[in-house]
């Protein structure tokens, strides 16, 4: 706290006006101005939104390179659907049907995707396939996005939804 | 003889130094900082554990809100040339004052035949008026949305494009616009997410 010095005359004839000093206390404003800091540093710096990177592959004209085949056991793919269900298979495509398609959500698929990568034959080239489709929302592909961060599966793509895919797909919601 | 007592002191000091120190720093990061603008639309980013920050400049954001609506937003010095290349392209010849408005149009949705009578508008009538930016999943029909989105390039070619895209907007309005933008060779985006 500020020091007032005050003198006591002890009985002097004369009543002097008492010397003020001019000292003001500091601390309060001190105490404001750091307070006034750390909000505006705090508010600055949790304006920035995070972003995700995605990059998709460059188009390749379908006619020179022939689609790559990426064996069975070497993938997952990942049906999302409309009303936050999610559906995968480990399947050839030719031998797709609604008994092999399995069902799950987006807990579960954490570990339907670590389980895929541990019995994965070669598991530098295990791939997530994502195969959204048009009905989903948004919130569901950056949800699916994020479990492949999570799982560390650098290996994964974003690809249409075949009409097969869509066919069995039907059958098994419809059952 | 008497001994020379030391004169007693409280623990006071002088803090004015301090106190000019803190109000120099904050007038600093006043300053500094760059006010978050106002947005147009709001829209609820989905989650992700991504911890990756946004750059500060060189962005452009499309927007897509929960009705699929697109919105663009550029900063601010890309503004008015990429008016000027879109007038061009679209053949609206705009006045000094129309792109002075739009200097300061911080978010966008209106296709580029309604810019003009929207640039005439005073500020809160723009911001209720979204009709959306077209887009077309035809190719060669009307692409505007991707059309801004390269003439931006042109401006600057080192804009980056986020996509900030509302939680429950439609999966293929985004499907939609990745197609196009990859059939004219873009490849990268940024997805904005909120912290989980």
């Amino acid at each position: 706290m500020a020091q007032i010095q005050s003198h006591d005359d002890g009985g002097g004839k004369k009543v002097r006006s008492k010397k003020n000093s001019t000292a003001v206390d500091m601390a309060p404003l001190v105490d404001l101005g750091f307070l006034l800091i750390t909000f505006f540093m705090f508010a600055a710096t949790s304006i920035k939104p995070n972003v995700m990177n995605l990059n998709m592959p460059p188009k390749i004209k379908e006619n020179v390179v022939p689609p790559t085949e990426v064996k069975t056991k070497n993938a997952i793919t990942v049906l999302v659907a409309k009303d936050n269900k999610l559906f995968w298979y480990q399947q050839e495509a030719k031998n797709l049907n609604a008994g092999n398609l399995n069902e799950t959500d987006y807990t579960a698929i954490r570990n339907v995707i670590t389980t895929a990568t541990a019995g994965a034959l070669d598991k530098e080239k295990f791939t997530v396939i994502i195969k959204p489709m048009d009905d989903a929302t948004y919130d569901n592909l950056v949800n699916v996005l994020d479990e492949m961060e999570i799982t560390k599966s650098t290996r994964y793509g974003i690809v249409e939804v075949t009409p097969l895919e869509q066919k069995v797909y039907d059958e098994k919601v419809g059952k | 003889m008497a001994r020379v007592k030391p004169k007693r002191r409280g623990p006071s000091m002088d803090l004015t130094a301090m106190s000019d120190m803190a109000w120099l720093l904050l007038t600093f990061f006043i300053l500094t900082s760059n006010f978050r603008e106002p947005e147009v639309v709001p829209v609820v980013t989905p989650t992700s554990v991504s911890n990756q920050k946004m750059g500060d400049d060189n962005m452009m954001i499309i927007k897509i809100d929960n009705d699929g609506k697109f919105l663009f937003a550029l900063d601010e010095n890309e503004r008015i040339p990429t008016l000027e290349r879109m007038g061009e392209k679209y053949g609206v010849r705009f006045t000094d004052a129309e792109k002075n408005a739009f200097k300061s149009v911080v978010e966008f949705g209106v296709p580029m035949k309604e810019m003009r009578s929207f640039l005439n508008q005073s500020a809160d009538k723009q911001k209720s008026y979204n009709p959306g930016i077209p887009l077309d999943t035809i190719p060669n029909k009307n692409q505007e949305l991707i059309d801004w989105v390269f003439e931006a390039r042109e401006v600057n070619p080192d804009l980056f494009l986020a996509i900030k895209g509302d939680q429950k907007s439609e999966y293929i309005k985004f499907k939609t616009l990745i197609k196009l933008l990859q059939e004219k060779n873009m490849n990268k985006f940024q997805l904005i997410t909120s912290q989980e």
